[in-house]
């Protein structure tokens, strides 16, 4: 029996593709990285058979990768070892809503909208949504670092795990957080270190997520945007600073940063349009809303800063509503593929980040170019978009980005969705490479969870 | 270029314009009335070779000059319902079904079918229907209705509504005579093509389409169709035609008509739009809208799972029904149940193509009508 089969065969009443044609669109996620050609597509039903089918790659040797929508841009699902894709959008249940203890149980392949349904009847809402929630499953917006609506509150969705069940490579099913006690879930921490932590961000390269378990929040009665023009980055980075100092966004669900580029594509009537503008999403009680946006306001008065209702009229107040969760940037350059790299940075970095992103625009003008920065509890996250055309520009676009992500890491910004386009960048630091690597071999000896991912290697 | 399948030289921009977010495949945003666009999907196999995104692809590889079989690729291509939820559902304004239909064009042109699409091929072209019904019984329905000396429209059933729904052809025909119009009907009436279209066998679909437009233009009327399929295809063919639908809302809303529900009507009510009403091809009225205005006339409360333009195909299209029959009956009944399971005492197919499929395999959950049909059934009409 060869590999596939023997494979196939863990998976009853799951579906277990091999046909060349059915392969085809498992080849790559939306990022810029070349597909992969995997043998073998197979979608579980249950937790059980994800743990069945990695002890049996694991002996086999046969490379595996989890996916759950496949709308990432990091490359993480992209089977470039070949192998066999594991679609888990076959775990799909949610398990368990629990308002007493504030906590939702949910399969690795529940997506991010369906679960707000079920939630909204409880008045709850998990503590962070991303843009792709309509076709983003928890399980791989976790492996993936997610960000989105909730970020100013809760920085990513890693920090709102409670607690997770992981397929290891050896085929079994690890519990972690206080669910590895029998207790369910309800902490984070128990008995030493956050084990959990191994899991999150980690591309499927330690293991596979198969269930995740949430902390609920509130979910907003009224939700209102604002937005701040500032002068320029470097104040509306001063400002973002003093928000989060002085912890102030407790009502700011979402916040993101635009450059004046972007803002005069939008906003076509006003000859002057900020240096940059601050997107912010209230949410909360009427009262708590109204009272958060007159201090927001006043206190961006201190930074050079004022209440810019042109841009909101124009994109952000759609963007947030209607169009919230819509692939907005692939709507506004349709024709055109997105090439995306994120990285993480202090506040400070604003100005550098959006300064970069401009020397791009004028260097390398055969691609289009934006910059985009998502407010997070603590620092910002900055997200390069870069446009070109498949195929004439595909390798060359390959080769821009790769650049970018040099650069971005030379002014002090650091990995962020990682997957395979950081790959370079996190093993060029050593230690941190060499403890990634001592964990893939202890948890993953034979190498065949996400291979090339993290660009983590298997010391021989 | 490929040389293999210059059906996909027009698609080439979309080909590489798709961002691989996923929303044709399963997108999920029930507030604006997407919930699992695609009936392949949902229905049929869980493998995204059936989706826009696998369709998407296929077309890449086949663009590409990749070495894939036949048999293969028509097994996947010919398992789409042709119903352009991926289109409405897609950010970048792609129409992944469009390819899976050029797809199909190419099949037509290697000489690479599937034999159930030969079968329909052939009845459609020996019988000008579906299921290979006898062409001599397509003008039952009019059994005893009287044409006008002097028509102002003419009333083209399709083959759905002549041969499987006659209730609806012939409910149609009278509430147009009770508006006052002086409706003629099409008799001997052959296909117009539209199955055909569908299936990417385009010089057929344009010879029936041909062969139908002649006589028709000679009536010298406008046409009015209650199917959605023929209404596309003999719009193709240059001839004027408006749906049922849009007839009806105007006859109300100008007082024309008159409607008197039965007491014990259905006063919550499902609809399953056709997709060809829900996600056109071309500029003209909002039929769902008008649906729910001619039904607000009847005062029932329309019950919907899904926005018209996101809602996943019944399973009539496309050739589903005859090249995938289980998987087609699924869609039906999954759309049946869904609307059963949020209140609908019936069910409204907007056309009688659906009208047919749905009531084949919705079993038990829901009667089903088409329009016309249901407002005959449970209405007393005034002028």
């Amino acid at each position: 029996m060869n590999w596939q089969d023997q494979l196939a065969a863990l998976v009853p009443g799951g579906a277990a593709l091999t046909d060349p044609v059915d392969l085809l669109a498992y080849g790559r996620d939306t990022s810029v990285l070349a597909p992969g050609s995997a043998g073998l597509v197979l979608r579980p039903a249950d937790a059980a058979q994800v743990a069945a089918v990695l002890g049996a790659a694991t002996r086999l040797k046969v490379p595996v990768y989890a996916r759950g929508g496949g709308s990432m841009y990091a490359g993480g699902v992209n089977p470039h070892a070949g192998g066999v894709v594991l679609d888990l959008s076959g775990l799909d249940r949610v398990l368990e809503v629990d308002p007493g203890r504030g906590v939702v149980v949910v399969e690795a392949g529940v997506r991010f909208t369906r679960l707000a349904r079920v939630l909204e009847p409880y008045g709850q809402t998990i503590g962070i949504v991303p843009l792709t929630a309509p076709v983003g499953t928890l399980g791989g917006a976790i492996n993936a670092h997610a960000l989105g609506t909730g970020s100013p509150r809760h920085q990513s969705l890693a920090d709102e795990v409670v607690g997770l069940e992981v397929a290891l490579a050896d085929g079994t099913l690890l519990a972690t957080g206080s669910a590895a006690f029998g207790a369910g879930h309800f902490f984070r921490q128990a008995g030493g270190p956050d084990l959990t932590g191994l899991f999150l961000g980690a591309e499927g390269t330690l293991g596979v997520i198969t269930k995740a378990a949430l902390w609920l929040h509130p979910a907003p009665r009224v939700r209102q945007v604002l937005c701040l023009g500032f002068a320029d980055p470097a104040h509306a980075a001063l400002y973002l600073e003093d928000l989060q100092r002085r912890e102030l966004l407790g009502c700011v669900w979402y916040g993101a940063g635009y450059e004046q580029a972007s803002v005069r594509a939008r906003v076509r009537d006003d000859p002057d349009p900020p240096g940059f503008v601050v997107g912010l999403e209230l949410g909360g009680s009427q009262a708590e809303v109204d009272g958060a946006r007159d201090r927001l306001v006043e206190l961006a008065g201190h930074w050079q800063g004022r209440d810019y209702p042109p841009f909101a009229q124009a994109y952000f107040e759609a963007l947030r509503g209607e169009q919230s969760h819509w692939y907005t940037f692939a709507g506004y350059f349709a024709g055109r593929r997105t090439a995306i790299l994120m990285a993480s940075m202090p506040c400070a970095g604003l100005a550098g980040f959006v300064e970069a992103v401009g020397r791009w625009r004028a260097a390398h003008a055969e691609f289009g170019w934006a910059g985009a920065t998502v407010l997070c509890r603590r620092g910002v996250h900055a997200a390069v978009l870069m446009f070109y055309d498949e195929p004439a520009q595909w390798a060359a676009a390959q080769a821009r980005l790769a650049q970018v992500a040099r650069e971005l890491l030379a002014l002090g910004a650091v990995p962020y969705k990682s997957g395979k386009v950081w790959g370079e960048a996190i093993q060029a630091q050593a230690p941190h490479a060499a403890l990634l690597a001592r964990l893939k071999a202890a948890l993953d000896p034979a190498g065949v969870l996400g291979p090339g991912n993290l660009g983590i290697v298997v010391p021989s | 270029m490929s040389a293999a399948w210059p059906e996909l030289a027009a698609f080439e921009r979309e080909l590489y314009a798709c961002s691989n977010c996923g929303y044709c495949v399963d997108g999920a945003w029930p507030a604006r009335g997407l919930d699992g666009p695609c009936a392949a999907w949902n229905q049929h196999a869980r493998a995204e070779s059936v989706t826009g995104r696998g369709f998407l692809a296929l077309g890449r590889a086949l663009h590409e000059d990749a070495a894939l079989a036949d048999a293969s690729v028509a097994e996947r291509a010919f398992a789409c319902t042709q119903c352009g939820a991926c289109a409405s559902a897609c950010p970048v304004g792609l129409h992944p079904h469009a390819i899976a239909r050029a797809v199909r064009a190419g099949l037509v042109a290697r000489g690479a079918l599937p034999d159930a699409a030969l079968d329909l091929r052939q009845a459609l072209l020996t019988c000008g229907n579906p299921w290979g019904d006898d062409p001599a019984t397509r003008d039952d329905w009019s059994a005893g209705l009287v044409p006008p000396g002097a028509p102002d429209l003419l009333l083209w059933p399709g083959c759905a509504a002549a041969h499987r729904a006659p209730a609806e052809a012939r409910a149609a025909w009278l509430l147009l005579a009770r508006a006052g119009h002086a409706p003629a009907f099409a008799q001997g009436e052959p296909c117009c093509g539209a199955p055909l279209r569908a299936l990417g066998m385009d010089t057929d679909a344009a010879v029936l389409g041909a062969g139908v437009a002649g006589p028709l233009a000679q009536a010298g009327v406008p046409v009015v169709t209650p199917s959605g399929a023929c209404a596309g295809a003999l719009r193709a063919a240059g001839l004027e035609v408006h749906s049922v639908i849009e007839v009806l809302a105007a006859d109300l809303a100008a007082g024309r008509l008159r409607l008197h529900p039965h007491p014990g009507a259905p006063q919550r009510v499902g609809v399953v739009d056709a997709c060809t009403h829900a996600r056109p091809t071309g500029p003209g009225p909002d039929l769902p809208a008008l649906t729910a205005q001619v039904l607000a006339a009847m005062q029932c409360q329309v019950v919907q799972t899904h926005a018209p333009a996101f809602a996943p195909c019944c399973g009539a299209g496309g050739g589903m029904a005859q090249l995938h029959p289980q998987s087609a009956a699924r869609m039906a009944r999954a759309r049946a149940e869904a609307l059963a399971a949020a209140g609908a005492q019936a069910l409204i197919a907007g056309a009688p193509e659906c009208a047919v499929h749905l009531a084949d395999h919705a079993g038990d959950a829901l009667p089903v009508y088409g329009l016309a049909e249901f407002i005959a059934a449970h209405c007393e009409l005034s002028a």
